[in-house]
């Protein structure tokens, strides 16, 4: 009565049982016979293993792709405050006066107290200014040259527009110009009152007009002429600034200092890199200077001379991840720990950071992302969220893939469950007669229930290890594409070693998933084996004849 | 005569068992099977024979009220309802052989032999040792790794005998053991069975539908009809423990004449004008 040769038994059974290997029978016919028999039992439990093995694949594979998805995003929301920035432009020299006097009282900048902590700053000299900014926005402006080639004394105020900015609808075009505004979006384009036209000398609108901005002058086409515009003299494209600000359009760079990230060890080398490659004509000097707060931001630090001979720093080249600082180190006291400023305070916005052409709201939560926004907007002012809108289409995607996740497996366990349990019952028919004679001698239903969830457990561990050997490859190979495409989107992504291991189904999942199957398995089996248990030994031997 | 079972008012029916309108398969008011000896149980096809060896081996039970089969101390309906001692009883002390022969098919001839100890727990491999010799015993040792279906219908009957004897039971029921066979191969089986019960002095159950093949290894004769007993018999070497019921049978003759009385050919004849 030794229990590990009753189990010894069981196995061996349900070994034989499953995967016979002994081909029988004198006679050619009968050895055919045999070859037949033993060909559908291999096919039979092969069939079992590979359902059950698709189903392991699939949840890890799938499992991975959606738990991957969701650790980077949260990566990337949680590394990345840039999310939760929403750039605002009011546009060059915008001269209308934008925010309420409401609003006013939550801009502010941060100050590090004497405490070492930062806190947002009301009364400072800098917070003052900011203020003035932002409320005022009148400090830029373009400079028209006249007709006659001279250059206008007085320069002119107005603002940027993008497509389906509330503004256009409050425009009046004296040409039908509307629709080739929005056509070529590449082309600097430029929308002048008449008024402005005739002050600069002309009877009729002319293809371009030259203008001056930050001491660089370049002509701006024309693509309509308004009698009346509500914020100024002139508006130009959204296109138009976004060149401007993405450096298009010469201009003296005003940044000291950037931020980049998130990036992983060993990357702050690459970025060095990329920063020397981009400003190779310039002469300009770049170092990683240090750490900033949260280690995966870096601080590069760039000097060099401009033709003015002045010291000049920038950030500018990285446009979907860097930061700005602003012109006059309004946040140098704050380097220690920027980001963190970045997330704390307890307003919808927490700040507002004012550069040369724009503004930013930063925004406390993600979800209060398209509020700020449609605020901003019903006040005419541009916005640019597009971090956020990425972040929430990934969100989308992620909760999607969840979803879908659910189903497959769902649909897949189901099948598995199906075709195992059914098949697992057409044996145990078969095979009433020999249940039968191992109940005669005194096999316990028990017993009888053992073996069959052997055979199922037997099942399972041909179809883990199946599994797991499809599924690690896979995964790793789908998470590296992935992760190349993810890379070429970010054009400076994270370390490419680093990423695979997001898409690799976690242990957790792994546990699951093993478990998860053996259940699928055993629930399968379980309604079989037990009616095997139940079958009548007496009934069951009975002559066939 | 020391009884091995012993049957009291034992109903057996099928179907709806409160329905008074079924015929009980199996009705015996009294009887006792002896112990150390062999035992025929004859009758037609239908007579109740293979439902008595069935609720004597606990392969089935009796009806609720089905009054009680004692195999020597042992009350079953005091187990009725306790499978553990049903399966001990079965795995312990009893054997079976069956027309089928039943082998497990993708196991050896010698692990087939050695099934029954095998389920209680033996090492497999002292259970191969053991199977062995049992097979040696029968000729078929050079067979032990063959599978049932590379043996022929008399070799795979010999190592069901085999199996049913291997693990020392105490009663060994065989129902119809030789139906399959031809006439040489099923009185070799039976000649196995015979020799086993000698020298052991164990208890043998026979069913068998074949007076003829049966007769000379027998030594008590229980002949069915529709679920009763209609004869009862006992070979002239136990005349001394002869029960009251029992008859001397000297040759088959007897039995046949008793058999062709209750055959319905016989009763169309005599109710013929």
């Amino acid at each position: 009565m030794n229990p590990m040769s009753r189990l010894a038994y069981i196995l061996n059974y349900a070994v034989n049982d499953l995967l016979p290997f002994r081909i029988a029978g004198e006679t050619p016919a009968e050895k055919a016979a045999s070859l037949l028999d033993t060909s559908k039992r291999w096919l039979t439990t092969g069939l079992n293993v590979l359902t059950l093995a698709t189903l392991i694949v699939t949840a890890l594979v799938i499992g991975g792709l959606v738990i991957g998805t969701t650790t980077l995003l949260r990566e990337y929301i949680e590394e990345n405050p840039l999310a939760l920035v929403v750039e605002i432009h009011g546009g060059l020299g915008a001269s209308v006066k934008t925010i309420s006097e409401e609003d006013e009282k939550e801009i502010r900048t941060f100050a590090v107290g004497q405490d070492g902590k930062i806190a947002p700053d009301t009364n400072s000299d800098d917070s003052r200014r900011a203020v003035h900014r932002v409320a005022g926005w009148n400090d830029y402006a373009l400079w028209f040259f006249k007709r006659d080639g001279s250059r206008d004394t007085d320069f002119s105020s107005g603002r940027t527009v993008q497509p389906n900015d509330p503004v256009l609808e409050k425009l009046s075009f004296t040409q039908k110009a509307s629709d080739r505004f929005f056509e070529r979006p590449v082309l600097p384009h430029l929308i002048v009152t008449e008024s402005l036209l005739k002050q600069l000398g002309y009877e009729k609108p002319p293809a371009a007009l030259k203008v001056v901005y930050q001491q660089r002058a370049a002509p701006l086409e024309i693509v309509g002429v308004a009698k009346w515009l509500p914020a100024g003299d002139f508006i130009i494209s959204e296109t138009f600034y976004r060149m401007i600000r993405d450096r298009k359009w010469q201009w003296p760079p005003m940044h000291r200092h950037a931020y980049m990230g998130p990036v992983s060890a060993g990357q702050g080398k690459q970025i060095l890199e990329k920063a020397a490659n981009y400003f190779a004509d310039q002469e300009v000097k770049v170092e990683l200077t240090e750490r900033a707060g949260s280690d995966k931001w870096i601080k590069v630090t760039l000097s060099g001379k401009t033709r003015w001979d002045e010291e000049y720093w920038t950030s500018t080249f990285f446009p979907t991840i860097s930061l700005y600082l602003g012109d006059s180190g309004w946040f140098k006291n704050l380097s220690a720990g920027f980001d963190d400023a970045l997330r704390s305070d307890s307003a919808q916005w927490s700040s507002v950071d004012i550069g040369f052409t724009r503004a930013s709201a930063y925004v406390k939560e993600l979800s209060l992302v398209p509020g700020v926004v449609d605020a901003l907007k019903a006040r005419g002012l541009g916005v640019d969220d597009r971090i956020a809108q990425e972040v929430v289409f990934l969100q989308q995607v992620s909760a999607f893939g969840r979803r879908l996740f659910a189903w497959v497996i769902g649909a897949v366990a189901f099948m598995a469950a199906v075709n195992i349990g059914l098949s697992f019952a057409q044996t145990i028919r078969r095979k009433q007669a020999q249940i039968g004679i191992l109940r005669a001698y005194g096999a316990s239903r028990g017993f009888v229930f053992s073996i069959f969830i052997a055979e199922a457990a037997l099942v399972w561990i041909i179809a883990a290890v199946l599994g797991l050997l499809i599924a690690f490859p896979a995964g790793d190979a789908i998470g590296e594409h992935l992760m190349k495409v993810w890379n070429q989107k970010q054009e400076i992504g994270m370390a490419g070693d680093a990423m695979p291991k997001f898409f690799r189904a976690p242990a957790s999942l792994l546990l699951l998933t093993l478990g998860g199957s053996l259940l699928v398995c055993w629930i399968a089996t379980g309604w079989a084996a037990f009616h095997a248990a139940q079958v009548n030994p007496a009934t069951a031997v009975r002559s066939r004849e | 005569m020391q009884a091995c079972f012993t049957l009291n008012n034992v109903k057996k029916t099928y179907g709806r068992t409160n329905d008074d309108s079924v015929r009980p398969a199996l009705n015996i008011d009294s009887l006792e099977i002896a112990s150390g000896q062999t035992t025929a149980i004859l009758g037609y096809s239908g007579s109740g024979k293979s439902t008595l060896l069935n609720v004597l081996s606990l392969l089935d039970r009796t009806d609720d009220n089905g009054g009680d089969i004692t195999y020597r101390e042992q009350s079953y309906k005091s187990i009725r309802h306790d499978e553990r001692a049903q399966n001990r009883l079965r795995g312990n002390e009893y054997g079976f052989v069956f027309q089928d022969n039943h082998l497990l098919e993708h196991f050896s001839a010698a692990r087939n032999v050695a099934m029954g100890i095998a389920i209680k727990g033996v090492p497999l491999s002292e259970c191969d040792r053991r199977a062995k010799t049992f097979l040696a015993e029968v000729g078929i040792e050079s067979k032990a790794k063959s599978l049932p279906s590379e043996l022929s219908g008399g070799e795979k009957q010999r190592v069901a005998v085999m199996r049913a004897i291997a693990h020392e039971p105490q009663v060994v029921f065989a129902d119809e053991p030789t139906g399959n066979l031809d006439w040489d191969t099923g009185l070799a089986v039976m000649e196995r069975l015979a020799r086993w019960q000698h020298e052991s002095g164990h208890t043998l159950i026979i069913v068998s539908h074949n007076i003829h093949q049966v007769i000379d290894f027998t030594d008590r004769f229980v002949m069915l009809k529709d679920g009763g007993i209609i004869f009862k018999g006992v070979h002239p070497k136990h005349a001394e423990t002869k029960l009251e019921d029992e008859e001397l049978v000297e040759t088959p003759d007897r039995l046949t004449d008793v058999l062709r009385v209750h055959s319905k050919v016989h009763q169309l004849e005599s109710t013929a004008p």
